[in-house]
């Protein structure tokens, strides 16, 4: 490789700007009162007919919103919320994490494959044409997010946009469901006794990730601090997670590692927590593997729970709730628990939102193939 | 759909793999931001960090191995377990095979190897073989194939090759909108540079819809010109059950 002049210090890596819509609404605060409610937004599905699916219900915004619409909305609100006008967006580059359009596969011509969305939200919010999509499922968007934090920290780039979105749609509950991995009494119960697995939502987030120096020449406050970030992978099964967690584990601990923080500092856990019987038992393995002792103590829940599963746009929705809860120093509810189950002994955050005086909350993610990240953000 | 570019590669197999250092990267420098620079090495008894991580500034980014499909207009592509219907995931699993038994031999890799070694698989056309049987079933209101769930996403493969060769580093799934090796390099370079992996084994593979050429795909080995100086991983790997079971 040829070398590279020495990067300037760049500072942490810290987020100035964020969007996010749910099925509670369009809005950070729409969101943070969805998951501190700890009232789920699951109802039946009337987006498209889902007669043929033995789960019927999903968390959905209302009507037929398009993709690339609501991405270039959460976009725009983030780079607003950054104070990052046109000429700031079109040196900068942008990184989407998306779920395929079914339109896409219907009709060769309809201008809707993951290509297409990705450069009409370029297109529309002003950044550069082609941008790269990440497509590793329900890692895609904390892959994306730990790139962008590597590009920053690494002198390549003063900031990175992050967007990522996921619309329920009928090809993804028919596949969910012929593969039995909804949660057929229509809750999602994390790391609780009796869960019977996980259930789809909509889930649309960008974030605007700087130096600090950057931000801090542009006189902009960040939000958060991206303190830490870590990947690694199972070696283990096609769409099984390692049992004993080791693999999110050594994420965890990368993390930790790059943020130089100790276990005992994280505060708060936004865990990947589908409510899948095996998923859970081995996210719980990890956490005990990777924090140690402090894993009897740091409180958790997974917000999945309320606002379902986002897919590719899960890992920046989580991690949009896991910064709203840094600022709110209030912990998200771990709803639909029905008991405890001993494969996963953790402070759960049951009940009702938890008052908390937290510097550092760690946002899991976990996929198929083994796949595993870890997002540590801090106070501002 | 989008060709898989190769112009500008440096590694053009003459066999079913090919191993030997090639230099990194005329190809994808000549495009988009700078490639990645070495982060600082991680300090002595950081937890994660390979005892060769300090020698990644020395040695350099080289493709260590490489390999390509089809080699010929007669080349199959042997089926997978678990996996039907379209010929997205044997062809990843195939080039996967050729380039890392050209550099491993048998399978699986070495724990002090593949314990740190990422898998990025790149495509812009995805399996859209896969994506139609879903829509099919969907419009027809048929039940979709329970297989079809698992393969539905680019993650399964990524993850049957990361258990098949015992490859531990970060699994990462993209779709490059242009300049697919070049951006697929820059992928590479950046997990390099970030510290969770000391090798990357890139897949790039597209499928071609009927009648406009045909799948066709490189995998790529890419990794210190002195990989692997020697040590051992940080939280050695056992080969799964399973694995050893059913022959994967």
């Amino acid at each position: 490789m040829a070398s590279l002049p020495p990067a300037a210090e760049p500072g942490p890596v810290v987020i100035t700007g964020m969007g996010v819509t749910s099925a509670f609404g369009r809005g950070p605060a729409a969101l943070l009162d969805g998951v501190l409610s700890g009232t789920p937004a699951f109802a039946p599905v009337t987006r498209f007919s889902a007669e043929h699916c033995r789960v019927k219900v999903a968390a959905q915004l209302p009507g037929t919103p398009l993709l690339a619409d609501e991405i270039s909305a959460a976009l725009e609100d983030a780079c607003t919320d950054a104070g990052a006008g046109p000429e700031l967006r079109a040196r900068t580059t942008l990184l989407l994490a998306l779920h395929s359009d079914p339109a896409a596969a219907r009709d060769a011509a309809a201008d809707r494959t993951v290509g297409d969305t990705a450069g009409l939200v370029a297109a529309r919010c002003g950044f550069p044409a082609a941008p790269r999509v990440y497509s590793a499922a329900c890692v895609a968007a904390s892959t994306a997010v730990a790139d962008a934090a590597a590009m920053i920290a690494s002198g390549q780039a003063d900031r990175v946009a992050v967007a990522a979105g996921f619309l329920v749609d009928n090809d993804s509950l028919a596949l969910f469901d012929a593969g039995r991995a909804l949660a057929v009494d229509g809750q999602v119960r994390p790391f609780s006794a009796g869960r019977r697995g996980l259930l789809l939502g909509d889930g649309v987030a960008a974030v605007l990730l700087e130096s600090a120096a950057a931000a801090r020449d542009r006189g902009i406050r960040p939000a958060a601090v991206l303190a830490g970030w870590g990947r690694a992978g199972d070696a283990y099964h096609v769409v099984q997670p390692r049992p004993d967690g080791s693999g999110l584990a050594r994420a965890i601990t990368s993390a930790l590692r790059r943020a130089q923080l100790d276990p005992a500092d994280v505060g708060y856990v936004n865990a990947n927590g589908t409510g899948t019987s095996f998923s859970d038992a081995a996210e719980a393995a990890a956490l005990h593997r990777g924090l140690g002792p402090a894993a009897e103590r740091v409180p958790v829940s997974s917000t999945k729970s309320v606002h379902g599963h986002a897919l590719e746009a899960s890992g920046l929705l989580e991690l949009i709730v896991a910064v709203l809860a840094l600022r709110e120093q209030r912990l998200p509810v771990n709803a639909g628990y029905l008991g405890p189950d001993q494969d996963c002994q953790l402070d759960l955050v049951l009940g009702a939102a938890r008052e908390a005086g937290l510097r550092y909350a760690l946002s899991l993610n976990a996929a198929f193939g083994g796949a595993n990240t870890a997002l540590l953000v801090g106070a501002a | 759909m989008s060709a898989l570019s190769v112009a500008g590669s440096p590694a053009v197999p003459a066999a079913g793999g090919t191993s030997g250092a090639v230099p990194l990267l005329a190809g994808a420098q000549a495009a988009g931001p700078p490639l990645a620079a070495p982060l600082p090495t991680p300090g002595a008894g950081a937890a994660g960090a390979a005892p060769w991580a300090g020698l990644r500034a020395d040695g350099g980014p080289v493709i260590l191995a490489s390999a390509s499909w089809p080699l010929s207009p007669a080349d199959q592509l042997p089926a997978i377990p678990g996996f039907v219907t379209s010929s997205f995931s044997p062809l990843v699993a195939e080039l996967a095979d050729r380039c890392l038994q050209s550099y491993f031999g048998a399978r699986p890799a070495s724990q002090a190897l593949g314990g740190r070694t990422a898998v990025l698989l790149a495509s812009t056309s995805g399996d859209i073989a896969t994506a139609a049987a879903v829509a099919a079933a969907v419009e027809a209101g048929r039940r979709v194939p329970p297989l079809l769930f698992f393969q539905s996403n680019p993650n399964a493969v990524a993850g049957y090759v990361a258990a098949r060769w015992g490859l531990a580093g970060p699994v990462v799934c993209t779709m490059p909108a242009a300049d697919t090796l070049a951006d697929a390099h820059r992928s590479a370079l950046l997990l390099l540079a970030d510290g969770d992996a000391d090798a990357v084994l890139l897949i790039l593979a597209e499928q071609v819809q009927a009648g406009d050429g045909g799948d066709h795909g490189l995998a790529q080995l890419i990794g210190p010109s002195s990989w692997p100086p020697g040590g051992t991983p940080p939280e050695p790997l056992s080969q799964p059950d399973h694995v050893q079971e059913r022959g994967i």
